[in-house]
Formats: C-alpha cells, structure tokens, sequence
C-alpha cells in the first residue's frame, strides 16, 4: 500500500511542472522594431521561459518562447536598418507550444536579450547595444515627460509621442505626418459633416492626457489627444482633429522616411484658369477659391501633355484656351474630371517634350506652372552595351554554324546609333570581334558612372531544337523596372515568345553598380529563330526595341524624381 | 512519511534514469525516417527541372556523404531509363572528384572541347540541377564548382558568378510572362503548383504569380486543376486532375488545411487510385511548398467524410504528408 502511495506522489512530482506549464501559457501581444535603438522590442501578457540562438548562412538570431501563442499564425516583415533585414515570427513547426522569433541580421556578433516586466506585460529586448538590464534584476520601463506643442518655421505644430506606434506628429499645411516607430496605418474616420477627422495609436502611453492642441490655420481648428480603446478593445491615444470646413482626405506612407501622411483635402472651387508670360516662358496660372493642400502633376507622351488633377475641386473656370505662339504650349484645356471622387482636371497640350516648375503662392489660393523647353545636353545619360561573348570565345553556334558573338555585335551597333541619334552617351564594352572576359566589362560600366547597362545575348539549347522565345534577366530590385520595360518593348516590338523577365546571377547583371539587364534575344538553337536572328531589319527591330525601353526606363524615373519634386510642393 | 519521501525520490531518480536511458536508446538506433536524395533532370523541352527521389536504404545510408554526393553527380548524367527525362549535365563534361569541406560539397569537373553548356538557359540548368541534387546529400548546404577546360587549365563560367559556393537557388522553374509581373506589381507573390508531363505523369514543381484579385488558397486550387494555359511555353505539361475532378473548397488555419473534392473524386479513387495519388501528392505538396505552416491535411469529398472502404485513414486525425516526389525504386 505504501509502496502505490509513494508512487501517486512520484507521477504527481512528474506532472507537476506539466501542469504548471499548461496553466502558464502567454500571449504575444507585439512584435516591433525602435530603429533608433536598433532594438526589436517583443511583448508578451505575461512571464515566460525563453531560449536565445544564434545561426549563420545566413546569419539570424532566433528567440523560442516557450508556451507562447503569436497573434497571428505567422507574420513576416522586411525592415530598412544597417543591422537587420526582416523580422519574423510563427508557431515552431517541430513544438507548436513555442512561438519562434527570427531576426535576419547582417551580422550576429554583439546580439543579446534582455527582459523586464512592467505594467504593460513581459518585455523583452533583442538588441545590438550593451547589456545594461539583467533578466535577473528586471525594472520598469521609463517614461519620458512629454514636451509641449512647438510650432516650427513652416508653420507645423510638433508633438513628440514617447510610447506607442508614433514617435511624433505634425500638423499644419494641410497634413498631419505620423513619424512612424514601426510601420501601421490607422483607420481615419471622418465625421459625417466632413468636419472632424478621428484615428487611434495603438499602445500609445502618454502623460498629461486629454490635451488640446490649438492650431488655427486656414484647414484646422484643433487637435486633440485623450486616453481611450480602440474598437477591438486595445488601449490607444484616440486623435480627433477638427477641421475649418468640410474636407475629404487621402492617406499616405512613405516607407522610406518611415511616416504616414493624411493629405486633408477642403472642398474647393476653381474659379478661374489664365495663361501669362514670364521671361518669354508661358506659365499658367489656376486660382482656387480655397487654399489648396493637394495636387497632382503628371506628364504623358503621344502627344506630350502635361495633365495637373485637383482633388475635390469643382471646375467653374474657362474650358479651353489658346497656346502662347513660339512655345511648346499649344492649348489648354479644363474640366470637370469626375464627380465622386470630385477631381477637376486641367490639360496643358505640348509640342514636345518639356520641363515644368510648379509653385503656389502663399496664400495658397494660386497654382502656378511654368513651362521650360529642355535641353538635352544638360545632363546626358550614359548608356553602356555589352556585346555578348567575342574573340575566340564563340558563345551559342547556330545549327549552320553562326556565332552567337557576331549577332550580339551587330545588334550593340545598331543600338549605339540609335541611343546617340537621342543624345545619350553610349559606350560599348566592345566594338570589333575580340576577346574580352566578363571583369573588364564590368569595370567600364562602375567606373564610367553609367545610369545602365544593357549586356546582349542569344541563347542556345543543343538539344532541344524548338526552344523559342526572349528572355529578360536582372539580379537586384533596383534593375527590375529597367528589365521589365526593355522586355515589355521587345514583346511588342518582336512578337516572339515571352519567356519572361527573370532573375539570375550572371556576373555582369551582379556586380554592376547601377541598373543592369541581360537580354536573351531568341534561341539560335532553333533553326527559324536562327533565321530570324541574322536579318538584319530584325536585328535593327531588336535595337529599336531596347532602345524604345531604356528611353522608357529613363522617362519612368523623371516621372517619379517630378512626383518627388511635386509632394514637396504639394502642401501650402 | 520521511520514509515515503525517500523511497518516492529514489522511485523518481529511477524513473527519469529509465526514461533518459529509452531516449539515448532511440537516438544511437538506427533511424526509421527514410532518407530520400533527389536528382533534378531536363524535362523535354529543356526549360523545367524534375526532381526525382530515391530512398537509400539502411546499408546505403552508412555511405559517407562524400561517396553520397559524388554518386549524386555520377547518378545525374545517367536518368533512370524508363523516364523520358535528359541530364541537365552536357554531353563531354565529367566528374573528377567530390570533396566536403564542412557543409561544402567541392566539385571538380572537366570536359572535352566543346562541352560547355551553350548560353544562360544551359548553364543555369546545369548549376541549378546540380546544386539542388547535392544539397539534398544531409549535411551538404552548398556546392564550390571547379570546372577544368581540356589543357588542364581552369575554366570561368561565361554568364553565372561561380566564384563563391552555390546555395540552392530559390527561383527555379519559374514562370511569369511580363504582362503577368506587371499585373502582379512589384512585389509579386509566387505560388507553387504541381503539374505533370504529358507522357510519364512526373510531377513538375512550377511557381507562378498569384492571379491578382483571388483568395491565395483558392488560387492555388484554380492553378492545380486548370493546369497550364495552353499556349504557354508550359505546354508539354497538364493539369494532374482528370477531367471532372476538381477542388470545391479549400480552408487554411496555421498547420491545418481542409480540402473539399467534388463528388467525382470517390470515382477516381475507385477506378484509378494512381491517379488519385497524384491528385493528392500534387495537391498537397503544393500548399506545403506554398504556405509556410501547412502541414496538417483532412480531406473531404462533396462536404462529407470519404467512405471507408476507399479511404482507410481516420477523418478526424491529419494526413501529415511527408514531400517526396517522383520517387524511383533505390
């Protein structure tokens, strides 16, 4: 009897930390990273076991917590720091009780953890800084006195935020920009008198609450920060901004800068469009009847237009004027674009392609753009083409014998005269029929500073005689759109079989320092693309349509360097 | 009571000695999981990689992984006789040493003149065949190529950067035209389907962009049963579900996923229970492959439980199904 007794009691000891493990499970409640710590700060409801790893190829750091259920099955986020490059988590696939933490790091020398309870729940640190906390000696979190309201030279309110998703806010100019601790986007409601604007930042904590912000500018009232729940229950700042006159709003994230935007956008009128002359340069000139904190500039070809959209404005000015004689402006058109969205849109017609500057005057009530012919020897563009392969070494052999080196050749001088004839400087890699290994090319292009590079190929296989089609190869993201456009224009032009824009690691797409792609123009393998190849009106077709793409590519990028420009003079 | 704390101690001292000395056990004894190395042929046409497994056997497993990779390599020239496959190695190019340094296989390779792959479509096959199928030798994570031309001297690849070791390539046999990644935007989001060819029923792992505006899960479905589109240059291969057969549902929660056949499938059981298999092997390796956590499968026909004398496994436990693919006898 004693001795089942005695072994009741050895199973009970044997359970016992089984039980107290079940009845201990944690929740994770967040997973954030504070760039300016390079800290990953990881939250749970309560205590738990963790275990810290290091792995290399590629270099990680993994945090196991132990009987820990994740928010959410799995979660994955790519992050721009000098230190880590993604964070991620899930439930271990080998122990679904642990919930797995995964930093992918550059480096993992000087990673460590540190963990302390505060009133919010378990936090622990994952960070590249000194130790500075023990797990064994854990204390509460410092809050930071927030700072008062200041209003800087352009007319912004600055509000520094010392916990939650937000690091500080702005308002003024029409905005209100969320400089952001780890990326969110907040549900903005607005009120059904257009008048009042309202969001949460979650896990905010702040001291001094409620609090009103008086701001007093031609789009808002106030702004004011109280202490509330979200919807869902989670505890948050609650924003309501109060606006001068009924608006609409658009947001925006730039995950460059790490901020999100609210564009508030006050219902307008255009009242009026007139075309006048400033240094012999036509400029048009659109007044508002409200400030206006938003537009839109934007240029399309064929013909060349120049085309600025006005949100919720109404178009009460003239429909249509004359050109200015002498310029590249021939007519100006206006309307009501659309409805609801309540857009008005203004169309400059152009003969050419030309440059614009635009301003608003500092009441904010007129729209002024200017137009500027371009000169193209300003700041030409270095185009540099590789021939594939030279020399002895042949590249692909055609059934009949052809050099896949001699194709490649014909179709890089085709390509340099026409990118020449559009005022870029060109340099081939080679010229004539000569040896050249994969390192010189690479060099011309990095130490030439060119904008791209495009290496021309034919490809080949031996064995299977009905491969057909182009290819388009790139290795980083920077050179996606670059490889993208060239394909898409050769699709068009050449109508042979798409086989895709790929990625690959070629050495002259891989160590070249700007954007690069490898064209595969058909398959000399095959007979009818043999053919098709060594025409030269096909070889010219294949130029102009890379070069139709490059232009394409350098086009897309001074559209999006103007959109740049156009969001700094966007706000009043 | 003193003495019953003793005596339990001591009962608990033996008890956890026991159980540690079962799981030394478990561990020094040889394994029951089976070992698989996968080979990766041409598909005809020269533009896909199959992979087919091979389950070495207990006595080959005592193999050193050294001998492992190089019977890799040697195995690769030479595709089982009976599948119309090709070797992604060209013709005059041949093994001369595999070495391991650490998780590095070091290859040494040479060829007559002439027996260079020709052109980025070869040479990438060749790399990436070979990369694949030595990494899966256990142990082996990457692959130091040395290729030596004809005269002895070493010979540097003509498009690939070769210099440093070669982790197995994320992107192989992947498809996507370019209308399809602009539509896709610029952080398209890829899907591995299963289809087979149309001659030895092998399946082939492909990754294409998820059409825009679906449900992922019901993409992957929609992709598995209406196979490639028919003008693609995927055309030599076709859809594993015959005609009729289709998914009507699919729900994904973590590891679990449930899928809903129609009715028809309890036909193709019946009469063709190949067939199914490779419904069910392409089926599930697709989410595998796809969804980070799938893992756990219950299957469904028309909403119901499958019949019990087409489907012996228990409706309410999970098919765990381990990723084996084209598998030949060792």
């Amino acid at each position: 009897m004693r001795f089942f007794g005695s072994l009741l009691l050895a199973f009970s000891l044997l359970l016992l930390p089984a039980v107290a493990a079940f009845a201990e499970t944690s929740n994770l409640k967040s997973v954030r990273y504070d760039s300016d710590h390079e800290t990953v700060l990881i939250l749970l409801d309560k205590k738990t076991e963790f275990r810290f790893y290091k792995y290399s190829d590629p270099a990680r750091v993994v945090l196991d917590l132990k009987e820990t259920r994740p928010p959410a099955p799995s979660y994955s986020q790519e992050v721009q720091s000098p230190s880590v490059k993604k964070i991620r988590y899930s439930l271990y696939m080998e122990n679904p009780s642990v919930t797995r933490v995964v930093l992918e790091v550059k480096d993992t020398k000087d990673w460590r953890v540190t963990a302390e309870e505060s009133s919010a729940g378990y936090l622990l640190k994952l960070t590249r800084a000194p130790l500075t906390e023990t797990i064994e000696n854990p204390s509460p979190p410092k809050i930071e006195p927030p700072s008062g309201p200041v209003r800087d030279a352009k007319g912004f309110i600055f509000q520094k935020i010392t916990s939650g998703a937000v690091k500080s806010m702005m308002i003024g100019r029409g905005q209100i920009r969320l400089n952001l601790r780890w990326a969110f986007s907040p549900e903005v409601r607005l009120s059904s008198d257009r008048q009042e604007l309202s969001f949460w930042i979650p896990d905010g904590v702040e001291q001094n609450l409620p609090r009103t912000i008086e701001v007093g500018d031609a789009v808002f009232q106030y702004m004011s920060l109280e202490e509330s729940e979200t919807p869902e229950g989670e505890r948050a700042i609650k924003v309501k901004v109060k606006l001068q006159q009924p608006s609409a709003f658009q947001k925006e994230v730039d995950s460059i800068e790490e901020e999100l935007r609210i564009l508030v956008l006050p219902r307008t009128k255009i009242l009026k469009v007139a075309v006048v002359t400033s240094e012999n340069h036509p400029q048009i000139q659109i007044d508002s009847q409200v400030p206006l904190t938003a537009y839109k500039l934007f240029k399309l070809s064929d013909p060349h237009r120049l085309i600025i959209d006005i949100p919720e404005a109404e178009y009460a000015a003239e429909k249509e004027l004359d050109g200015v004689d002498g310029t590249s402006f021939v007519r100006l058109r206006g309307a009501q674009f659309s409805r609801d969205p309540m857009t008005t849109r203004v169309v400059i017609d152009l003969k050419e392609k030309t440059k614009y500057e635009d301003a608003l005057s500092p009441d904010g009530k007129k729209l002024l753009i200017t137009l500027k012919e371009i000169n193209v020897k300003e700041n030409p563009r270095v185009v540099v083409i590789d021939p594939g392969h030279g020399g002895v070494d042949p590249g692909a052999l055609s059934p009949s014998g052809i050099e896949e080196k001699d194709i490649t050749l014909a179709i890089a001088r085709q390509l340099k005269k026409l990118l020449e004839e559009k005022k870029y400087v060109v340099l081939m890699t080679r010229n004539e029929d000569v040896n050249l290994t994969l390192p010189p090319r690479i060099e011309l292009a990095n130490q030439n500073d060119a904008d791209v590079m495009i290496s021309i190929h034919c490809n080949s296989f031996p064995g299977s005689g009905d491969m057909l089609g182009m290819e388009t190869y790139y290795y980083n993201g920077e050179s996606f759109g670059l490889a993208r456009m060239v394909h898409s224009a050769l699709v068009k032009e050449m109508k042979r079989e798409d086989r895709g824009v790929r990625k690959n690691s070629f050495v002259v797409i891989k160590y070249t320092a700007m954007p690069s792609v490898l064209v595969e123009t058909e398959y000399l393998s095959n007979v009818d693309a043999e053919k098709f190849l060594t025409q030269p009106e096909n070889q010219k077709r294949y130029a102009e349509a890379m070069a139709e793409g490059i232009e394409a590519y350098f086009s897309s990028l001074e559209l999006f360097k103007e959109s740049n420009e156009q969001q700094s003079h966007r706000p009043l | 009571m003193k003495k019953d704390l003793y005596f339990s101690v001591l009962l608990l001292l033996s008890l956890g000695l026991f159980f540690f000395g079962l799981g030394y056990l478990v561990k020094i004894l040889p394994q029951k999981h089976p070992v698989y190395i996968t080979y990766y042929y041409l598909a005809p046409g020269g533009s896909l990689l199959v992979p087919v497994s091979r389950q070495i056997s207990l006595k080959e497993e005592r193999l050193s992984r050294e001998r492992l990779a190089r019977e890799v390599i040697v195995d690769l020239f030479t595709p089982p006789k009976n599948l119309t496959l090709y070797s992604a190695l060209p013709t005059g190019m041949w093994i001369e040493k595999v070495a391991l340094d650490g998780d590095t296989a070091e290859a040494w390779l040479h060829f007559v003149r002439g027996g260079v792959p020709q052109g980025t479509g070869p040479e990438t096959q060749m790399v990436n065949g070979m990369v694949l199928s030595m990494t899966s030798v256990p142990g082996v994570k990457k692959v130091r190529f040395h290729f030596i031309n004809p005269d002895n001297t070493p010979w540097e690849s003509q498009h690939l950067a070769l210099q440093e070791p070669v982790s197995p390539p994320e992107e192989w046999n992947r498809w996507a035209t370019e209308k399809e990644l602009r539509s896709a935007g610029d952080k398209p989001r890829w899907l591995r389907t299963y289809w087979m060819t149309r001659e030895d029923h092998l399946l082939i792992p492909v990754d294409v962009i998820l059409p825009r505006g679906r449900g992922e899960d019901d993409a992957l479905a929609r992709l598995l049963v209406s196979g490639p589109v028919k003008d693609s240059a995927l055309a030599a291969l076709t859809s594993v579900f015959p005609e009729g057969v289709k998914i009507n549902q699919v729900k994904r929660l973590g590891p679990r996923v449930d899928i809903d056949f129609n009715e028809k499938f309890l036909e193709l059981l019946r009469t063709d229970p190949q067939g199914a298999q490779r419904v069910l092997d392409a089926v599930f390796s697709s989410y595998v492959d796809s969804f980070m956590l799938a893992k756990h499968f219950y299957i469904t026909a028309g909403g119901k439980n499958l019949p019990k004398e087409l489907w012996p496994y228990d409706p309410e436990k999970p098919l765990l199904k381990p990723v084996v693919i084209n598998l030949m006898g060792p």
